[in-house]
């Protein structure tokens, strides 16, 4: 029962970056530019952001109903629909709107029915807490893998059945709620949200966005890899996740320290990114198992303080909502403009250097001529991405084999070119990522150490 | 904090740090494209061209080096600018220069790279370059065959390759060539006619040496 709880809460939170390796696609198909589809991603986060506390101050004020989360679900499903409908970038955006708009209805709801159906506090909010992690890190391969297996489309399709699978679970929950609701604290005063621990999910979640919408970019954009090996790439992330939370439990360390470490290793991780020796996908290996420790070490256990003993309840689940996306809406807000004028940037060195590779070739004149007059038009019509040489080498003329391997060598060598500008282009951003991530660690430090519970999930 | 606690940010920082060193030594910082060579540095010559489409691509090359030298920019921005007008002008405006600038560091650099290539013992003798030539000439079937059969000595004798290029390079209007750059066949043509003409003034030229003086003197060749 509580499965479909936590897998509606996951697909709201999964649904932040779940279309970030299906942005390529959507540029393409809606003929939008990078900083215009970011909007998909933005509008979503902000509407969350702005949406998360006041539902669910609407959730308590209803007195933790199931309908609020009955009438979330439904809406964010019929926006769902309206996402795989849309045939323009504005319609998309406007339907992402709505989505966030059930979506915050969902997710702020859901944690008090997680709670009352656990029938404990900490088991309900660490499932809560728990589902959203999984939702976020998982998001971006589920959405690779079906952007890539039938469309972007599918995603917003498969998302509808789906949610609408927890509906009857929360109708169920109804008798159980109200006997719940008298255990809390009737007229007391809410609780200051915490504010460290919020500060903290804020930035990190800005670090986080920038490791996953970037490496996505980066992946499919930079060194025009499929979205199928770009999700299969990062399910590193969600995997080294899973495994920091073994860490976790083996260390009971506190959760001042595994934030602290959380915070130092998606740093590091993204330091890392920045510093790639080559376009070859084993190079992201380790910078990317970083960030997914890093994520599993903070993100669930930062939550779970800034719920603990706080009430009520679904408005401190609200509160770090807000935080969350306010923190991705602010990593998208600064990222964007920075790797969108370094990959701009780096088009006249990558066109000096695929110049110099021309010139000197070891082939005829003629064929280097039309060679030129092929890639300049490739690039013309690539329009600032990174274009697609083949074409180009597969139209020009060469006799013999010799010519053949050395304009063989020659793709290579430009290929590579390519993937070194397009790597440079992204190092601004994922260093200033990494400066995100390291200004969570001062609010981390201010935490209270509080031991893991053994059986949190 | 206590050692308990100390230890997963301790462990934290060693593996960033070791991964981080393990990609800087494996040339992460520099895993960028190449900066462009000075462009006033010399490059070795190539071997002496075998045909005319290689000799022309020598004289280019070097030439627009050269140009790139004189103007303080890579040989690379130079070539990328110099098929469309824009490009130019924003070159030129980038460079503080007028067009002008341009155009005369282009012909400084064509006149430059033959005398190179003639210093260096790399401009093919006329003779190895004639068969190739003589197909673009345009001449009726039989005349390309009196070219073709003309002795290889009386070839080298009447058209040093140094001085017919010499001469078809001062007078091939870098401003026109920069116009029909869009343009491949009437740049050809127009090009094709530079060469022939300084050819024929050149073996004019020859020509009129080879007579003795005192006949030459009384000849009207100016």
């Amino acid at each position: 029962m509580t499965a479909l709880l936590s897998l509606a809460v996951g697909i709201v939170l999964a649904d932040s970056a779940i279309v970030t390796l299906a942005l390529p696609q959507i540029l393409r198909d809606l003929d939008a530019e990078v900083a215009q589809v970011a909007w998909v991603l933005i509008a979503y986060n902000l509407v969350l952001a702005l949406a998360a506390v006041p539902a669910a101050r609407l959730s308590v004020r209803t007195g933790r109903s199931p309908s609020v989360a009955v009438v979330g679900l439904a809406v964010f499903a019929a926006a769902s629909a309206a996402c795989a409908l849309s045939t323009s970038l504005e319609a998309l955006v406007a339907a992402r709107v709505v989505q966030a708009l059930g979506g915050a209805l969902v997710i702020t709801a859901c944690l008090e029915l997680l709670v009352l159906a656990r029938g404990d506090e900490r088991r309900g909010a660490a499932r809560w807490a728990a589902a959203g992690v999984a939702g976020a890190a998982v998001g971006p391969v589920a959405g690779g893998l079906l952007t890539a297996g039938i469309s972007w489309q599918s995603i917003f399709v498969v998302q509808v059945p789906l949610v609408l699978l927890a509906v009857p679970v929360a109708l169920g929950l109804r008798p159980a709620a109200r006997a719940a609701v008298s255990r809390t604290r009737p007229g007391a005063r809410a609780d200051r949200p915490h504010v460290a621990a919020n500060l903290a999910l804020a930035l990190l979640s800005a670090a986080l966005t920038a490791a996953l919408f970037l490496l996505v970019l980066l992946l499919v954009e930079g060194w025009r890899r499929s979205p199928a090996v770009a999700a299969a790439t990062v399910t590193v992330i969600p995997v080294a996740a899973l495994a920091a939370r073994t860490v976790a439990r083996a260390a009971q360390a506190g959760t001042r320290s595994e934030a602290v470490a959380g915070a130092i290793l998606i740093a590091g991780g993204l330091g890392a990114l920045a510093l790639l020796p080559d376009a070859a996908l084993g190079w992201t290996v380790a910078p990317q198992a970083l960030i997914g420790l890093g994520l599993g070490l903070t993100v669930d256990s930062l939550t779970a303080v800034a719920l603990v003993d706080r009430l009520p309840r679904a408005l401190h689940g609200g509160w770090t909502i807000a935080a969350r996306h306010a923190g991705i809406v602010a990593g998208l807000a600064l990222l964007t403009p920075v790797f969108t004028a370094d990959l701009r940037d780096a088009r006249a060195p990558a066109q000096e250097a695929i110049a110099a590779l021309v010139l000197d070739a070891r082939l005829p004149p003629s064929a280097k001529l039309d060679l030129a007059d092929d890639l300049g038009r490739q690039l013309d019509a690539e329009d600032g991405r990174v274009p697609d040489l083949a074409p180009a080498f597969a139209a020009v003329k060469l006799d013999g084999a010799p010519e053949r391997a050395r304009a063989q060598a020659l793709e290579g060598a430009l290929d590579d070119q390519l993937e070194r500008a397009a790597t440079r282009a992204f190092r601004d951003a994922f260093l200033v990522a990494a400066a995100l991530a390291l200004l969570a660690v001062p609010p981390a430090l201010a935490l209270r150490t509080r031991r893991r519970p053994r059986a949190a999930a | 904090m206590n050692a308990r606690a100390l230890l997963l940010p301790a462990l934290a920082l060693l593996a960033v740090a070791a991964v981080i060193g393990v990609q800087i030594l494996s040339g992460g910082r520099d895993f960028a494209p190449p900066s462009p060579p000075d462009p006033c540095r010399e490059r070795p010559v190539g071997p002496r061209a075998q045909a005319l489409e290689n000799l022309a691509e020598q004289v280019v090359l070097i030439g627009v080096q050269r140009a790139a030298c004189i103007l303080g920019v890579s040989r690379e921005r130079l070539v990328l600018a110099l098929p469309s007008a824009r490009d130019r002008q924003a070159l030129a405006r980038d460079l503080g220069r007028d067009q002008g600038a341009l155009v005369a560091a282009l012909k400084a650099g064509r006149t430059g790279s033959v005398t190179r290539l003639e210093g260096a013992g790399r401009l093919p003798r006329a003779s190895t370059l004639l068969d190739g030539y003589a197909g673009q000439l345009g001449l009726p079937g039989f005349a390309e065959g009196i070219v073709r059969r003309i002795p290889a000595g009386v070839v080298d004798d009447l058209l040093p390759t140094g001085g017919v290029l010499k001469r078809a390079v001062a007078d091939i209007d870098v401003r026109t060539v920069l116009r029909e750059l869009d343009d491949p066949d009437a740049l050809q043509a127009q090009l094709g006619d530079r060469i022939r003409k300084a050819a024929l003034r050149e073996a004019r030229a020859r020509l009129i040496q080879k007579i003795p003086a005192p006949i030459r003197n009384l000849l009207p060749f100016g």
